[in-house]
């Protein structure tokens, strides 16, 4: 008997066990006495044998575990929250992609006037005309008769109207129905974070049968002299391309190409402190009467207002932090975008550029892109493709999108150019 | 072995003739020196370390007076003496099942007069003991069932609900551990 033997065939348990023979017991004793590694193992396996056999009762009286059952529930549990809570980033993720290419809110058409007696039954006419004419809907067949005439679509938001009115003042017509208006009557082109373009993508409604419909329309209310004057002072509007006239459909795809989602913005690293100032503490702000103030603070001050909707408000503290800090990339860009939200895209340029002109900052690619839909809203295709095309050569957040919004916008273009 | 075991024949021959000789230092060497593995064959063969004890003190007694009087003739077979010894004495213990009284012999002092041997051994009892208490409750179960209860591994696999294949898996893993930590702690 050899040490090599005696670990193959586990001799010493054995032996421990009682499990050997009386001449392999003899023999495995006399080995023991003469080799004292083998002796030092069953030594070893004699004190965990004793202290086991102490123990026995307890050990006896664990419950056995269930191996691994536990543990593969927490695992699957695991890999199951993960797998949802990733999912539900990437869908909200693309939600939020699409609301930025396309279409804007629920269109809330103004509650309309009451027609006229001869214009219900003019409207009437046409749209059993159309019922008769083609197996469509019946709505179906009134947005062709819609998009059969020209009209004008008047600019979305408050400086672009400029051109518009001055188009609807020439032509009376209307904002094809179902696009969404601001309180001017423009299309307002500004999108809610959570809206897609296609869950606001207009429905049109009645139409008016006729362009001597267009002037009674509801949702167009009077226009206001000096903002018709002011349009028709200016030589722009007077251009050949303003003077195009869209048809719905190409209104609809402009509308779509133009409007506008809110950039979202967190207080990350930007935590403002209280609660915002009061209207005299704005003026006070404003007219940087207060030496604490710093354009930090007015810039927090403004994203308080602008994550809450209040564009206006946060536009007035914006304007008094970009005098103290002319360059900064982030006041700039957010107060272009509040301009365009508000319906100043005119207004919009001049901030957007200085925050492109800031150079490499995180604003960079956002600045184009809002830029691009400024110029589109003003109908300058050229300059927005520019800025779409900038925005797509950088990598971010927007850049799949802008190219879509480039190839839409050359597409747009070409086919005005060819009519 | 076979170079070990021609070492410990010549050693023993040697052993054997100081101990004729009346050489005091070569009868504690031979009790030093078989005295644990005595003690290991006794306590697993009586599962009592007390009784072990004294069976081992009668042993190695009993083999020092053979020596003395030169009744063990072939002195290169010492350890098979020994544990032909070792193995009379408990068997008459299992047949009487009576405690032999303490030896009164000088000598027996001497047995367990190792205060150095007998603290290494108490504090790497200690330190197995605590090793073990760290393993899993599971593991603790298949070493008691197997090393203890004597069940084989077929029957502990089934009574654990396991395979056989990872109750042997865990076990020699469990054992081979042991020893590689343990093992070759130095004790006399």
């Amino acid at each position: 008997m050899d040490c090599q033997a005696i670990n193959r065939e586990d001799l010493a348990e054995k032996y421990l066990g009682h499990r050997l023979d009386a001449a392999q017991m003899d023999e495995f004793e006399t080995h023991l006495l003469e080799c004292p590694n083998c002796a030092r193992e069953l030594e070893l396996l004699q004190t965990v044998q004793t202290d086991l056999a102490e123990r026995a009762h307890e050990i006896r009286g664990w419950t056995a575990p269930k191996p691994h059952f536990f543990r593969w529930q927490i695992v699957v549990l695991a890999g199951i929250v993960i797998v949802v809570a990733t999912a539900s980033v990437v869908l909200r993720w693309q939600k939020t992609q699409t609301a930025s290419t396309t279409s804007p809110p629920p269109p809330q058409t103004p509650p309309p006037v009451a027609p006229t007696k001869a214009q219900d039954s003019e409207k009437i006419a046409a749209r059993k005309q159309a019922e008769l004419a083609s197996p469509h809907t019946a709505s179906q067949a009134l947005t062709s008769v819609a998009a059969g005439e020209q009209v004008k679509l008047e600019k979305p938001h408050t400086a672009v109207p400029d051109t518009q009115k001055a188009k609807v003042a020439k032509a009376n017509t209307p904002v094809p129905d179902g696009l969404p208006t601001n309180a001017r009557g423009s299309i307002d082109f500004t999108l809610n974070s959570s809206q897609t373009a296609r869950d606001n993508a207009p429905s049109f409604g009645p139409v008016p049968t006729s362009a001597a419909d267009a002037p009674n329309k509801s949702v167009k209310p009077a226009q206001e002299p000096q903002q018709v004057a002011a349009a028709n002072s200016q030589p722009a509007v007077e251009t050949a391309k303003a003077e195009a006239q869209l048809t719905t459909e190409q209104g609809v795809e402009l509308y779509k190409l133009a409007a506008v989602v809110p950039p979202p913005y967190t207080f990350s690293g930007l935590v403002a402190k209280g609660k915002l100032p009061d209207a005299h503490d704005k003026g006070k702000y404003s007219s940087g009467s207060t030496p604490s103030d710093t354009g930090r603070q007015l810039f927090q001050n403004a994203m308080a207002g602008y994550v809450e909707g209040r564009y206006g408000e946060a536009v007035s503290f914006l304007e008094s932090a970009v005098q103290k800090e002319p360059k900064a990339a982030d006041v700039n860009f957010y107060l272009g975008v509040c301009k365009l939200l508000l319906g100043h895209p005119q207004e919009s340029i001049a901030p957007l550029k200085r925050a492109v002109a800031a150079g490499n900052s995180p604003y960079l690619q956002s600045s184009h892109y809002y830029l691009a839909k400024a110029y589109l809203q003003q109908e300058k295709f050229e300059e927005a493709e520019g800025e779409f095309r900038d925005a797509a050569t950088i990598s971010g957040r927007l850049t799949s999108e802008a190219k879509s919004l480039l190839a839409r916008t050359q597409a747009f273009r070409a086919q005005l150019d060819k009519k | 072995m076979v170079t070990g075991e021609n070492s410990a024949a010549s050693l023993s021959v040697t052993l054997i003739a100081r101990i004729r000789s009346g050489e005091g230092t070569a009868e504690e060497e031979l009790v030093t020196l078989y005295r644990r593995p005595v003690f290991a064959i006794a306590a697993a063969r009586t599962g009592d370390r007390e009784v072990a004890l004294d069976l081992t003190q009668e042993v190695l007694m009993a083999v020092l007076k053979a020596a003395r009087s030169g009744q063990i003739r072939e002195s290169e077979k010492l350890a098979a003496f020994i544990q032909g010894t070792a193995r009379n004495l408990i068997n008459n213990y299992f047949k009487s099942r009576v405690r032999r009284a303490e030896s009164t012999l000088e000598a027996a002092e001497n047995l367990s007069n190792d205060p150095i041997g007998e603290l290494e051994a108490a504090e790497r009892r200690r330190l197995v003991q605590a090793e073990l208490r760290s393993y899993s409750v599971l593991d603790q179960q298949i070493l008691l069932f197997s090393l203890v209860d004597g069940h084989s591994l077929a029957e502990v696999a089934e009574r654990l609900k396991m395979s056989h294949e990872a109750v042997r898996a865990r076990k020699s893993r469990l054992v081979r551990k042991i020893t590689k930590k343990f093992g070759g702690l130095s004790h006399k």
